[in-house]
């Protein structure tokens, strides 16, 4: 089947930063205990309810919304499943990796076990364009499934969020805030298909993940095989260096650190070790830049696409007022104008205007964080928008959810006094 | 050799007083810029993207600046050591005023004033007493950024608020003060200029063409810069080079200089053929007067030009209207400064009616 091949304005493609794992994939043993969260399903397990398990198929509603979000989607209201293999964050989870060997045939049998039980949903493969190699195989290994659609998306972040990926693929309208069920889509990534082949034609207990050591923080850059439960401080202890460390848990544009006593779940797929850089670096806005990522083409990087690029915490610069420069502009996967919002926040000027700016699309990818100049905090002035939007009485259901084609019923319920 | 400068500053702090002299209230504004500028940022990021690009808000201001060297230099080089004693004192006074600001403001000193102070002594004639070019900055940096509450909220260009003042002060030192290039020396140490001329030994381009005469310059002159003019403006092939070179690494924009020229070049075209007297020829508009400049370093600076892209657009073509009716049916020869400042004070409307027609309040 002929892939189809949708773009969206907006996005950035990040050059390839160093702490990139290699291929190889290691089996790791803990050597402490092991929080039992691994999932037994009984013998007529099938697809539906190892996603179930999973937390694939649950509502989710922004606080504010006041949605009754118990249960999951019946699997006969599920119109789309879109397997994502996107890769375009800084570090990712390798697909090419997991893919190889025997792995290969269990993610071909786990969508088979997928469309037994969703047998009216369209099953759709996101591949980024960039990934030459696992199209080729992909495309052959699924020639004969009719059932399956294969997509490609240009290699832009944020074109692995579900907030992105969905309405970009399908062609639709997201509901940014609720889960994808309330759109009648399921969201899934590799893993998910390998786990759910794992319980259902295995008839085995899910109970490992992989892990992708990311970032120069790590002494070595591998892929783990991880026991599910595994507590983060062993893997810590095996593999990191003696620095000062920032791990953060599966992205750096969006998500957060580790906490204290975090165990390795279902959800975790990337580990990123970056050194807390606070050195000053003498000169640093005169120089070449050999290594460093930006939008701008001001740096030699920009001519030495291959070279790797450094990353670090360090803020690059000091923080100064917003010069309009539009480099937010410009990235904005949903059309935004992302400092215009900020001068909004900032200045306190919280009415319908800034909701008619369309505040409430922000899918906060973190984008526009990344490539202020002035190293504005930009994103995290429009979620304090929104926040202030509601209380204020202008909801986000007034601005988003009329325009989206929701399969469940929104219903309110009520406020817990 | 920054390195050296490091090191030189560690040794003299440890034998004098400067570790106090750094919390004084007046020379906190200094110290914290340079210590900015030498070393960099120590700060980490807060959460939420967890790694931030390279570029910084200095980078982006230094690469304008570089972008006017080609500029700078021809000046010198056309117009002798006094070109280089006016780029000199245009920063020894944009930076002490904005430096009397930050103490005053408790704030720190922003890196617009760089290219501020290299782009305003570049649009005046090279015979300007340089008292009066003092003033000009002072006022421009007072009045088009400070009062309206420092960098990023300016309306109008800081530089060109400067040139304004001192165009409607002082007239005749202006407007029609011009020597030819390469006739000048000039003492560097005694800032002696009196080989200079200062009275009228010819004109413009466009004050030959505005009198009728023929174009008396070759395009070859014209575009290095062996003409008579402000002293930055002439070398228009630097001008164009350092422009596309600041449109390629995306520190400014196409789409403004892109509509400004293209406007010119049309309208150009369509007034010479209507009204040959009035309106001169497209490529006698191109490469004479101040606006390649204008269109390269003067209208894309970001904070006083449109947002939107189709502001961008609009704004180019108001200034290119607006530029070619001054040169053709005002009193003045030229339109560029003119135009800016005008199409500065549209920005914002320009702006909000972009956003009007992109994001529609809901109907109920």
């Amino acid at each position: 089947m002929e892939a189809i091949h949708k773009s969206f304005a907006g996005g950035y493609k990040f050059g390839i930063f160093e702490g990139q794992p290699s291929k190889e994939i290691r089996v790791f043993k803990p050597a402490g205990d092991v929080v039992s969260v691994a999932i037994e399903l009984d013998g007529v397990a099938n697809a539906a309810n190892v996603l179930d398990t999973l937390g694939r198929t649950g509502f989710e509603a922004p606080v504010s919304a006041r949605v009754n979000t118990e249960g999951t989607i019946e699997p006969s209201k599920v119109k789309n499943i879109v397997v994502s293999t996107v890769e375009v964050e800084p570090y990712n989870l390798s697909n090419e990796a997991i893919l190889s060997g025997d792995n290969k045939r269990k993610f071909i049998d786990g969508l088979k076990s997928i469309h037994i039980s969703y047998d009216k949903a369209k099953i759709t493969l996101v591949l980024g364009n960039n990934q030459k190699e696992l199209i080729a195989m992909i495309t052959q290994e699924t020639k004969m499934l009719t059932w399956v659609d294969i997509a490609k998306i240009t290699a832009k972040y944020p074109a692995n969020l579900k907030e992105l990926s969905i309405p970009t693929i399908l062609g639709n309208r997201y509901p940014v805030g609720y889960a994808p069920a309330h759109i009648g889509v399921l969201f899934l990534s590799v893993m998910d298909v390998i786990h759910v082949n794992k319980a259902v034609n295995e008839k085995k207990k899910i109970d490992t993940t992989y892990v992708s050591l990311s970032g120069t923080g790590w002494k070595e850059n591998v892929i783990l095989e991880v026991p599910v439960g595994t507590s983060v401080r062993e893997i810590k202890d095996a593999y990191l260096s003696d620095h000062e460390i920032r791990l953060i848990k599966n992205s750096v544009l969006t998500q957060d650190v580790f906490e204290e006593d975090e165990i390795v779940d279902f959800d975790t797929s990337v580990m990123i070790a970056l050194p807390e850089d606070r050195k000053r670096q003498i000169l640093f806005f005169l120089r070449a830049g050999k290594n460093a990522d930006s939008i701008s083409n001001s740096f030699l990087s920009s001519l030495l696409p291959k070279a790797a690029k450094t990353s670090g915490t360090n803020l690059h610069g000091e923080r100064r007022p917003c010069v309009s420069c539009t480099y937010c502009q410009k990235v904005c996967p949903v059309g935004l104008i992302p400092h215009l919002l900020h001068k909004h926040v900032d200045k306190e000027i919280i009415n319908k205007r800034l909701a008619e700016y369309k505040i409430f699309n922000c899918i906060e990818c973190g984008l526009c964080d990344y490539v202020c100049p002035s190293k504005i905090e930009i994103s995290s002035d429009i979620k304090r928008g929104k926040v202030m939007l509601e209380a204020n009485g202008i909801s986000h259901n007034d601005y988003v959810i009329p325009y989206c084609d929701m399969v469940q019923e929104v219903k309110e319920v009520e406020p817990v006094e | 050799m920054s390195f050296h400068i490091v090191t030189w500053f560690k040794k003299l702090r440890r034998w004098s007083q400067l570790n106090k002299l750094k919390d004084n209230r007046i020379i906190k504004p200094a110290w914290d810029a340079m210590d900015f500028f030498l070393k960099g940022s120590s700060e980490v990021t807060l959460g939420g993207p967890h790694i931030r690009e390279a570029m910084d808000i200095k980078r982006y201001m230094i690469f304008a600046v570089i972008a006017l060297l080609p500029s700078a230099g021809s000046a010198v080089y056309y117009y002798g050591i006094k070109a280089f004693w006016m780029i000199i004192l245009s920063y020894v006074f944009g930076i002490t005023t904005e430096w009397i600001f930050a103490i005053f403001k408790k704030d720190e000193i922003h890196e617009g004033i760089f290219v501020t102070c290299m782009i305003y002594p570049l649009t005046l004639p090279p015979t300007i007493p340089l008292w009066m070019l003092a003033v000009g900055i002072v006022f421009g940096v007072f009045f088009g950024k400070e009062v309206f509450g420092g960098t990023g909220r300016n309306i109008f260009n800081p530089a060109l608020v400067g040139r304004l003042f001192i165009t409607i002060a002082f007239p005749f030192q202006m407007a029609s003060n011009w020597v030819n290039p390469m006739i000048s020396k000039g003492h560097f140490f005694t800032m002696d200029f009196s080989t200079i001329p200062d009275a009228i030994t010819t004109a413009t381009p466009l004050v030959f063409l505005k009198a009728g005469e023929p174009m008396l310059f070759s395009v070859r002159e014209l575009l290095l810069g062996a003409v008579p003019g402000t002293i930055g403006e002439t070398f228009r092939l630097g001008i164009i080079i350092a422009g596309i070179l600041l449109i390629i690494t995306k520190i400014s924009s196409w789409r403004i200089p892109v509509t400004y020229l293209a406007t010119v070049v049309i309208l150009a075209a369509i007034g010479h053929a209507l009204m040959p007297e009035a309106v001169y020829a497209p490529i006698n508009q191109i490469l004479t007067g101040g606006l390649l400049y204008g269109a390269f370093f003067m209208a894309t600076d970001p904070v006083s030009s449109p947002y939107t892209n189709k502001g961008k657009i609009i704004f180019g073509i108001g200034l290119g209207v607006l530029t070619v009716m001054i040169r053709s049916f005002s009193g003045y020869t030229e339109g560029v400064m003119f135009s800016i400042i005008l199409m500065n004070a549209f920005g914002p409307l320009i702006d909000s009616t972009v956003l009007d027609a992109k994001f529609k309040p809901l109907s109920d």
